[in-house]
């Protein structure tokens, strides 16, 4: 009977103990903030496929929009509260690197990706992961009620019966919303661009702070053309929203999604390791399920309601002209149509 | 001779001395602490960010120079004052004629009539303004009413507006018009005055302070709010809406610190003159005043009755589409039921974490605060010793209501995030949510702990020394019991404030601490509406499940206390 | 003057207050006021007040309001601090001690009894920091609640009693931990005045069989004349007259107090000579002065002490016509207009001698002053 209860007491000691071994080695798996402006919808997807491979780094996503995550990257430039990018547009982190904001790393297999996708220095300070693409949501519904036909091109969008019908993300706030008016000039050069966003400008009913919600407005109604990118539009289209995917045909803007380390964090190997991971091969399949272009060549596989020409369709994008000229394109942005900005 | 030895107890009352009047002056020193880190400090420092350039040299006025000469920019303030006044004359009107028939007719329905227009206050601002666009949108069920013309931009702030803060000038106005004297009434009667001429003569000036009071709240809440216009202003700007759009947008604090700084001119401008105001409306009822019982009258007792009606019911059609919004499949091509948009899968906005996220910090603020607020504002009413320290406390108490929450939330930025603060730990964290959140409610549960203190004998605490009790004593066993029904309400209303605020939160919150109210914004922008519904609905929830405890519990209270409290 | 022990108070109730009065010779200075001040701002609420106060003696400040009296009550306190001056309450300077540190009790004119604690817990509030164990607390508030006449109710609440009840229970209160003086700050003004004239006595003869020394501040002079063993007559912060209540009713020192304790006919005069002046062109025999001849001064005669004739009389020297005449129960208070001068004289009669000479207004009299009473009072400087 004594025995017993001794050996209970025993069995329970060793259980707390185990208990709380597991509990210590749970806390000091290390956590990496990682600032993100990766879709939402797929955030959990990315950490899991992650956490499969190196269970012991725990991921603490933070995310906005493009434009937003950059600010606050700048904003806390003297104080970094980041350890890792993973998910920001390529544009964003030249203009980062340029303020010394990132840490160089070349990643275990960085070789095997496509040169055009991985930073110029030695060691790079960013890697790509995926390209996202522009593209226009039409709401085929409200354009029939409405008598709005389906664009395109870009130049359709300037045409008078899409007067009060387009949405488009503000440039400031959104990666798509600069990688389109970056595209644009890149295309054009500098005066037919502008002169073709004034007439845009015209039509336009609203700029919104994300990429996603001009697709979203279609989607619902609220307006009948969104412009927005690729990967959001076919995920609606594929949730049975009445949008058809318009890929313009002068040509489509893109930029890269990128990973980066943050200088200054105090978790490096950690980082270095989902830096790692960042471009191996599961990572690019990860990537691809979202996206039809990846960094690692060979493995992309077409996706549902992407043309199969898509890469021949993209703009020959230089993203230095993109980075170096941000400040001063967004600043004449602004000049010139600043007042119909969503409220953000 | 006490049975005590008296060198022991006399010793020990000298201790006892030192020691609570050193107690006193910690806690008040901590108080003065506590409203220089939270509210003198961070704005002196985005004053300052409003006088430097990016690189953090001093350019004078400079960056004040670019913002007058953008004209983008400098529209936003004649924008503000048009929306702020507009919503001033809508809302005091409709408030004083639904208050009137509150208070001044026998109409039915009164107390259901009440509650249901607390409703708009328990919800975050964000709520009308996306049921706005369900209702007058593109797709709006009833959008042939605006006859073409858009929601989004100044109509649906203005709707918007009305809505949420018409509770707040119903409250002042049914309290101003309650406060009325039945022998002014008789008088006029018995000079056979007619109704008109008494309205004019014995009304309006008896509740005069009261409309000048609720005009300024009104204005001060509708030029400050930032939920609504960031939800349906569309392409209006406004300086609320700017500095969200400079700060997060544009990355640009500077010119974001500029806007925060015109923006307080007219806040604290109105505070000032509402201080004025209310100073003036001191004792200008007698105690002896006997309030007025108004007589049944069929044709104007239903005429107000149909009026409250309607607003109840435009109300009520508001929230109801929020909550039908969040339940619909998807609008409007998909009109069957889903509860799907309550589990805010895969979407930004942290979904259920940032709701729990928001009961923590509510519950926090209105525990902390409450305690924080009311010791303070007994320090300073009952302290008796440190006179010139007790009125700095009770001056910054004040100020915090001049304060719009944009820009409290900005300067929290500036303060809390530079790197040779050591309290930059807070950053990012719960902690800077709930300082903040205290702060920028601070005034009203200050100046109604003032009220009930007011209200107790002021002879508590010098009977309580004279029986050599210590102060924290009488202040456990006797103030706060009997002030227990005030100091519920401070809580309940610091609870449902940072359960809904958005406007100083919006900059403030870190990775694991992003809000319920929060995540209704982003939500929204991203385009997911109907989940935004739902949240803003989850919000409105429980705000109301906590004000009907707090009934209950004030009602249980009250009637365990009867026994004492009954006069 | 002993402390009391718990026990012998009501042993002591019952004792004649003679006894009392026999063990206070000679008396023991309880409270020494010296030179004390006191400035808010620029209103200087206290001047210069010196003042002692005896062991048992029961003392009232009085004075109209803004006189000073209850700053200088909170004073002793250490409700509220002086400017400048010193307390001494048995040998101990207490001028910078706060409250606690103080040993008194107190009873405001609000009661001030805590709401929401039973009258036991409110009796006992002071007890238990004492170190008072349970018992002995439900012993001690046992005792004074009898002492006040409210056995029994020890569950009560504050408001379920009247307003005399209530008072009642705050002095028991500010007695419970025995004090060595009793504060009482107009403890009688909010009652109404049935209530008022029986606790008035309760108060009174509590005090005297428990002997504590006790300060009263009042603005009614009735109450401090009935109550005080020694009154002090305040004025725009200053001590006017310190006396027993019939030096001050009797012996006025100035004008000022003469008018505020009872009711006195001041009537303007001229010097004349050391003990006559000039009333208009009358003279008129007075008590002994100091004034010069030529100056300006009063006469100050009670109207009980004017005599009255219906007839002209070789002591009447002053006619004068009826104008007015008031009842007040046991005597009839008439006032003249004096024929030589412009001025009014108030008279008490006797309500039988008013019915036998038909006082009613228009009626031609004759007064008297008698000289004995005919007090001299310089003019007032300020």
């Amino acid at each position: 009977m004594k025995n017993a209860l001794l050996h209970t007491l025993k069995k329970t000691t060793l259980a707390l103990a185990l208990g709380a071994a597991v509990a210590a080695q749970a806390a000091s798996a290390t956590e990496l903030t990682v600032y993100t402006a990766v879709e939402s919808d797929d955030l959990q997807k990315y950490a899991q496929r992650f956490n499969q491979a190196h269970p012991e780094i725990t991921i603490r996503w933070v995310r906005d929009s493009t434009g937003v995550m950059t600010a606050r990257l700048l904003a806390e430039k003297d104080n970094p509260r980041a350890d890792v990018i993973w998910g920001l547009a390529a544009t964003s982190l030249l203009l980062l690197d340029d303020e010394g904001l990132l840490e160089p790393y070349a990643p275990a297999g960085v070789e095997k990706l496509d040169p055009k996708f991985v930073d110029q220095n030695t060691p790079p300070a960013w890697v790509g992961m995926d390209a996202w693409v522009a593209a226009i949501c039409y709401n085929t519904i409200e354009g029939e009620k409405l008598g709005v036909p389906m664009p395109t091109s870009w130049e359709d969008l300037t045409r008078p019966e899409y007067k009060g019908h387009v949405v488009m993300p503000n440039p400031s706030s959104s990666g798509t919303g600069y990688l389109d008016v970056a595209s644009w000039i890149q295309l054009w050069g500098e005066e037919q661009a502008w002169t073709f966003m004034d007439g845009l400008h015209d039509n336009i009913s609203r700029y919104t702070h994300s990429g996603s919600a001009p697709c979203n407005l279609a989607a619902s109604g609220e307006a009948v053309v969104g412009v927005s990118f690729a990967f959001r539009a076919a995920r609606l289209k594929s949730q049975g929203a009445p949008v058809e995917v318009v890929f313009p045909s002068e040509g489509l803007g893109w930029d890269m999604e990128a990973a980066a380390i943050v200088k200054g964090t105090q978790n490096l190997e950690a980082a270095q390791t989902l830096m790692d991971w960042a471009v191996s091969r599961e990572a690019n399949e990860l990537y691809n399920e979202g996206y039809a272009v990846v960094a690692m060549p060979g493995v992309a596989k077409p996706i549902e309601n992407y043309p199969a020409d898509i890469v021949e369709r993209m703009i020959d994008n230089d993203f230095s002209f993109a980075a170096v000229n941000r400040d001063r394109i967004l600043q004449e942005w602004q000049r010139r149509y600043d007042g119909k900005t969503e409220a953000r | 001779m006490s049975t005590s030895s008296p060198v022991l107890s006399i010793s020990a009352w000298r201790y006892r001395f030192s020691s609570e009047t050193l107690l006193k002056l910690l806690f008040l020193l901590a108080a003065l602490g506590l409203m220089l880190i939270g509210l003198v400090f961070p704005l002196y420092t985005m004053l300052l960010k409003s006088l430097q350039n990016s690189a953090g040299d001093f350019i004078g006025l400079a960056n004040y120079r670019h913002y007058f000469s953008t004209p983008a920019l400098a529209n936003s303030i004649v924008n503000s004052f048009f929306i702020a006044i507009l919503t001033m004359v809508l809302v005091v009107g409709l408030a004083f004629m639904c208050a009137y028939g509150m208070t001044r007719t026998c109409m039915p329905g009164k107390r259901i009539f009440r509650m249901l227009t607390l409703l708009p206050i328990l919800a975050p601002s964000l709520l009308p303004a996306i049921s706005l666009v369900y209702i007058f949108g593109n797709q709006g069920y009833l959008k042939a009413l605006l006859g073409g013309a858009s929601i989004y931009g100044p109509i649906g702030i203005v709707i918007g507006m009305c809505f949420w803060i018409f509770p707040h000038a119903l409250m002042i106005l049914v309290t101003a018009l309650s406060n009325s004297d039945a022998r002014l009434y008789e008088a006029a009667r018995a000079m056979k005055t007619s109704a008109f001429r008494t309205f004019m003569t014995v009304t309006l000036p008896g509740v005069r302070y009261g409309l000048i009071s609720c005009a300024f709240v009104v204005f001060t809440l509708a030029i400050t709010d930032f939920g609504v216009p960031k939800v349906i202003g569309g392409q209006y700007n406004l300086l609320a809406t700017d500095i969200y759009k400079q700060v997060v947008g544009q990355q640009n604090f500077q010119m974001g610190a500029v806007v925060s700084v015109i923006l307080l001119l007219p806040a604290v401008f109105t505070f000032i003159a509402d201080r004025w105001v209310q100073r003036r409306q001191t004792a200008q009822l007698s105690a002896r005043a006997v309030p007025y019982q108004p007589e049944p009258s069929a044709v104007r007792d239903w005429t107000f009755a149909l009026l409250c009606y309607a607003v109840a019911g435009i109300i009520l059609l508001v929230i109801g589409t929020a909550v039908y919004a969040s339940l619909i499949q998807f609008w409007p091509y998909n009109l069957s039921f889903t509860l799907q948009h309550y589990r805010f899968d895969g979407l930004g906005g942290s979904g259920w974490q940032s709701w729990f996220n928001s009961l923590k910090m509510a519950g926090s603020v209105a525990l902390i605060g409450t305690l924080v607020i009311f010791t303070n504002a007994w320090l300073v009413e009952k302290g008796q010793a440190f006179a010139p320290l007790r009125q700095a406390v009770h001056l910054f108490s004040i100020l915090p209501m001049a304060v719009p929450g944009m820009v409290l939330g900005l300067a929290y930025i500036f303060y809390f995030n530079h790197p040779g603060n050591p309290l930059n730990l807070m950053y990012g964290t719960l902690a800077i949510l709930v300082l903040n959140t205290l702060i920028h409610f601070y005034t009203v549960c200050h100046l109604t702990s003032m009220t009930a203190l007011k209200q107790l004998d002021p002879e508590f605490e010098s009977v309580g020394a004279s029986m050599k009790v210590p102060f924290w004593r009488t202040y456990t066993r006797v103030t706060l019991p009997v002030s227990l029904p005030a100091v519920l309400d401070i809580s309940v209303y610091l609870f449902v404030n940072a359960m809904t605020t958005v406007s100083a939160v919006v900059f403030l919150y870190g990775p694991d601490t992003r809000l319920a109210s929060v995540s209704v914004l982003h939500l929204d922008e991203a385009g997911y509406f109907a989940s935004a519904a739902a949240m803003a609905v989850l919000i409105l929830l429980t705000s109301m499940v906590v004000k009907l405890l707090h009934a209950a519990l004030t009602y249980l209270l009250l009637r365990k206390a009867q026994v004492w409290r009954h006069r | 003057m002993q402390r009391l022990q718990p026990a012998s108070v009501t042993a002591l109730v019952a004792e004649s207050a003679s006894d009392v009065m026999a063990l206070t010779s000679p008396p023991q200075v309880c409270l020494r006021i010296e030179s004390l001040s006191k400035q808010f701002g620029d209103f200087t609420a206290l001047k210069s007040i010196d003042l002692e106060i005896y062991e048992g003696e029961f003392v009232c400040f009085l004075g109209p309001s803004g006189c000073g009296k209850t700053t200088l009550l909170r004073a002793i306190a250490g409700l509220e601090l002086q400017s400048s001056g010193r307390i001494i309450q048995n040998q101990r300077d207490i001028s910078k001690l706060p409250p606690q540190k103080r040993d008194f009790g107190i009873v405001f004119q609000s009661y001030a009894l805590f709401p929401n604690l039973t009258l036991a817990d409110n009796i006992a509030y002071g007890l238990k920091s004492q170190g008072y164990n349970k018992a002995r607390i439900r012993e001690r508030v046992a005792q004074l609640l009898s002492l006040i006449g409210l056995e029994g109710s020890e569950h009560k609440y504050p408001a379920q009693l009247s307003g005399g009840q209530q008072q009642r229970v705050a002095l028991a209160r500010a007695l419970a931990t025995e004090p060595g003086l009793l504060l009482l700050d107009e403890p009688l003004s909010a009652l109404d005045a049935r209530v008022r004239l029986h606790l008035r006595q309760q108060i009174k003869s509590l005090q005297q069989a428990l002997g504590v020394t006790t300060v009263m501040v009042t603005h009614d002079q009735e109450e401090a004349l009935t109550m005080a063993d020694r009154i002090v007559v305040m004025n725009h912060g200053v001590i006017e007259q310190v006396g027993t209540p019939e030096e001050i009713y009797r012996h006025p020192v100035n004008a000022f107090v003469a008018s505020f304790v009872g009711t006195m006919n001041l009537l303007p005069v001229e010097i004349a000579s050391a003990s006559g002046v000039l009333l208009g062109s009358q003279p008129v025999a007075c008590q002994p002065h100091v004034l010069q001849p030529g100056a300006a001064a009063h006469l100050g005669i009670r109207p009980e002490e004017v005599v009255l004739f219906d007839q002209p009389s070789s002591d009447a020297v002053l006619e004068a016509r009826v104008v007015h005449s008031e009842y007040l129960g046991a005597f009839m208070r008439v006032t003249c207009d004096l024929l030589m001068q412009d001025q009014q004289v108030v008279v008490d009669l006797q309500h039988t001698d008013a019915e036998r000479m038909v006082i009613a207004p228009g009626r031609e009299v004759y007064l008297q002053l008698p000289q004995r009473y005919c007090r001299i009072f310089a003019e007032q400087e300020r």
